[in-house]
């Protein structure tokens, strides 16, 4: 069921209504239910299975853990957790990633001069796997860490995992965020619903009239990298940066709206990242939970582990205090952009395209950070002017968008042929006598797609002053139901949606 | 107090957002090619606009109907007022349904059905649109859609829904709107008379098609056609219907489709009802085909070829049902005077001295 279908809306539209309805007291139970139908609806019923795995034995581990805690049997809980994360993690990895270890193997035996042909699976994943195995390997870390209670009720932790608003692309949600909106009574409130109706529409909007449009120019020009050179590639890298935010911003904000509709709020996933100074700061606001998740679930414990602290005094004794410091964080970091990498697919092009690459600019930007601040300080920049700020903005988006690259084009030596092809552009002409609307978009429809990406900076702009919907809440009542008519007709006249129109699946579905 | 306030508001947002909604469709849905003044949705939408009781017969059909029958000649010529409830390719599975249309305001007129769409094959989407899209919601229109979804385009059928929102379907067109598409629901007041240039000014000559065709022949309809007639006629038997089944004179060389028209002709007259079977005639009517046709396939007359039918038929309706003349200054009738005097007007330029002969009333004299 693609998030922007009309069978989607109507079944939000029928589940809010009946959450409404029900006793308060069994809301949740009806969000239960409503997330098996969901299951049901937009993937292959027998895949349930593994999700239902997943509750079975997270619900055990988790139960297990906290009564051997309560007993100060650490050894036990140790058992319950590691059980509980193979389990996990074991689904996830055979379902997602047997491939990618089987094309390594055989690759690795045909350069050792033994080649096998170990055939690839053809396995399903249930629904969002990627998504509420994270939150699952989160909340048991979280139980055992004590940081929050374990949850024994089976119906209760199969809710927190199929939630059915983030099943489809998450976000990644704690327990300790989520667990007292989950079970909560809600009361209905006109308000929220509207404001939550609202953050929907924009987000349907960013999918249907940018999104969609920008796939198209994308689309037309990686399809044929022979015939579109130069400056080309360029556009398509530019505008396939807009393309991924919209698409999956886009989708968090129907979740995040449709989940405030029923008085759950779920954890933000972006704040406007084209505006990050470093890339540091942009990982801070692109898919923040994921970010987050890493940090606190991997980069901390590995920090914190016993073999990087004999590694951190090994360095220091060996190569100094400065040396302690930075590269025990840096390899730190490193296992973490590999998992970043990896989680975004079993493919070496997001192993290298979205983990190694960004994991070399932080790690670059750490060790050189005293040589820029001389060099800054040595040419004078002020850097605390509008100028300095829009320049590290555009050096993220630049740095971002060669990652990105990885991450559209499918193949690592595929990746590396569409940027040569696009070095030394020599067909600046493009930009005047427009070949842009022979891109697959006519002009108008391209003038629409820069027009909407205006928009897209200006409603941004206003983000960063704070919540947009509150700023728009505070008007009157015209101006409020101009903006409410827009959206709407905005959607249903310049979408790309209906026939001849094939809406490719959402750019993060497949996780 | 404040509930209240809300409920009324919602329900103001909801009225605005739907009054809007219909506006918006209105003037993105295809409504044919304005250039040449082929608005074939327009004489849909305008049959809702006349007078209730008023009209002495509905002609309902495809292209078969509006470039052959024009309504405001035979207001002119005989004072009678016949609509052409008629789209392009209409589906002839649509027939009950318009009819059944047609009984909600006009239940004393004789419904006269053009039937030379009977050889279609299949219900084609655009079709669908060109003739729902203009029709006001009701549970008819809810039942002719389902009907036509069911018999319609096979595999590539498009979502139902799509017929019941057409906005779906041509909200893309907002790039290639015109001024005409903005003033659509503007009246041309003339009665679904045909008046884009190729009507006008084409002449083609179809002779090389006549004498190819064995007249006599008779060949089953297919499926689609058969499926079709038969609730044609179960409709008109349980609903009692008044009703003149019509055969166009075409000149297209097709033996097979002239064979399938002598067919059910056949069957319709075995069930007890009147066909007027023209297919491949000139004689009465005056036709003359090197120079009546608007296309090589003569399928479609132009101007000239019209009048001689407009003509023919309107003498055939007078003859036979008895329609009295309602010319003579009736207010009810106000706007037939109107259409006749503007259209006499529109087509004066490209027809001959004598060609229009309106007997004892002249154009316009109303």
């Amino acid at each position: 069921m693609s998030i922007t279908s009309l069978p989607f809306l109507l079944f939000f539209a029928a589940t809010l209504g009946i959450y409404y309805i029900l006793p308060k007291r069994y809301q949740w139970v009806g969000l239960f239910v409503f997330s098996i139908a969901f299951f049901h609806f937009s993937a292959a019923d027998y895949t349930i299975l593994y999700a239902v795995m997943a509750v079975l034995v997270t619900t055990l581990c988790a139960g297990r853990i906290a009564k051997a805690k309560t007993e100060g049997n650490s050894r036990s809980a140790k058992r319950w957790l590691a059980l509980g994360l193979v389990v996990n993690l074991g689904i996830l990895a055979t379902l997602k990633y047997s491939n990618f270890v089987i094309r390594n193997v055989n690759f690795a035996a045909t350069l050792a001069g033994k080649p096998t042909d170990i055939p690839q699976l053809d396995l399903l994943a249930p629904l969002g796997i990627s998504f509420y195995t994270m939150s699952v390997v989160g909340y048991l870390l979280d139980v055992y860490w004590g940081i929050c209670p374990a949850q024994t009720n089976l119906v209760k932790t199969a809710l927190f995992v199929g939630y059915w608003p983030q099943l489809t692309s998450g976000p990644i949600a704690r327990y300790n965020e989520v667990r007292e909106q989950l079970y909560t009574e809600h009361k209905f409130d006109s308000r929220q619903i509207a404001l939550g109706m609202q953050r929907m529409l924009w987000g349907i909007f960013k999918k249907l009239v940018i999104s969609a449009r920008l796939a198209v120019v994308v689309d037309t020009i990686y399809g044929d990298t022979v015939t579109y050179g130069g400056y080309y590639i360029w556009l398509a890298a530019v505008l396939f940066m807009f393309q991924l935010y919209t698409d999956f911003s886009g989708c968090m904000d129907i979740i995040l709206g449709a989940s405030e509709c029923y008085g759950i709020r779920l954890p933000e996933n972006f704040r406007t990242p084209f505006f990050s100074r470093s890339v540091q700061e942009y990982w801070q606001r692109w898919h923040i939970t994921l970010g987050a998740w890493l940090k606190d679930y991997i980069l901390y414990p590995v920090l914190r582990s016993r073999a990087w602290k004999d590694m951190t005094k090994w360095i220091k004794a060996h190569w100094g205090k400065k040396a302690a410091k930075q590269i025990p964080s840096i390899l730190g970091m490193l296992c973490v952009w590999l998992l970043m990498g990896l989680w975004h697919g079993g493919s070496w092009n997001y192993v290298l395209g979205m983990g190694v690459w960004f994991w070399f600019l932080i790690a670059a930007a750490q060790v050189l950070e005293p040589v820029f601040k001389k060099a800054i300080a040595l040419l004078k920049v002020n850097t605390e002017c509008f100028s300095w700020h829009l320049f590290q903005s555009l050096r993220v988006f630049a740095l971002a968008m060669i990652g990105n690259m990885f991450f559209r084009l499918n193949g690592f030596m595929k990746t590396l042929r569409v940027i040569k092809a696009g070095l030394f552009p020599d067909n600046p002409e493009i930009f005047f006598d427009g070949s842009l609307f022979k891109l697959g978009l006519d002009g108008p429809n391209f003038i629409l797609m820069v027009v909407s990406l205006f928009v897209l900076l200006i409603v941004s702009l206003l983000q960063e002053k704070g919540s947009v919907r509150e700023q728009i809440a505070r008007q009157n009542l015209p101006f409020r139901w101009i903006i409410w008519y827009g959206l709407i007709f905005g959607i249903l006249i310049f979408g790309m949606y209906g026939p001849g129109y094939n809406a490719a699946d959402f750019i993060y579905q497949g996780f | 107090m404040r509930t209240l306030y809300k409920i009324v508001k919602t329900a103001v947002f909801t009225l605005l957002l739907i009054i809007l909604f219909r506006v918006f469709t209105n003037i993105l849905i295809n409504k044919g090619t304005f250039d040449e003044g082929n608005q074939y949705q327009l004489r849909m939408k305008e049959f809702y606009d006349e007078v209730p009781g008023t009209l002495d017969a509905v002609y309902i059909g495809a292209s078969h109907v509006y470039t052959y029958w024009q309504a405001p000649i035979a207001w002119n010529s005989d004072g009678i007022a016949v609509f052409p409830f008629s789209s392009g390719s209409q589906p002839v599975t649509a027939i009950p349904f318009l009819i059944e249309e047609v009984k909600k305001t006009q239940p004393q007129a004789l419904i006269i059905v053009n039937i030379n769409q009977i050889t279609a094959t299949d219900t084609d989407a655009n079709t669908v649109h060109w003739l729902a899209d203009t029709i006001p919601f009701s549970k008819n229109k809810w039942n002719m859609i389902k009907s036509l979804y069911e018999t319609g385009d096979g595999d590539d059928a498009p979502d139902i829904l799509e017929y019941f929102f057409p906005m779906i379907r041509f909200h893309s067109r907002w790039n290639e709107l015109t001024k005409q598409d903005i003033h659509f629901n503007q009246s041309d007041g003339l009665k679904g008379a045909c008046y884009f240039s190729d009507f006008f000014k084409k002449e083609v000559d179809v002779s090389q098609n006549y004498e190819k065709v064995d007249l006599n022949k008779r060949v089953s309809l297919s499926q689609y056609g058969c499926v079709a007639l038969e609730n044609i006629l179960n409709y008109c038997d349980a609903e009692k219907v008044n009703i003149l089944f019509v055969i166009v004179p075409q000149f297209t060389g097709d033996e097979r489709r002239t064979a399938q028209y002598n067919s059910a002709q056949d069957y319709i007259e075995s069930r007890g009802y009147t066909v007027l079977n023209l297919t491949q005639q000139t004689g009465d009517l005056g036709l003359d085909i090197t120079q009546d046709y608007l296309d090589l396939v003569g399928k479609h007359l132009n101007i000239h070829g019209a009048i001689k039918f407009t003509n023919y038929l309107a003498d055939y309706l007078v003859d036979h049902y008895g329609f009295e003349n309602k010319r003579g200054g009736n207010p009810m009738y106000a706007s037939w005077d109107e259409a006749g005097h503007l259209y006499s007007e529109m087509i004066e330029p490209y027809l001959t001295k004598g060609e229009l002969d309106y007997g004892e009333y002249g154009a316009g004299d109303s």
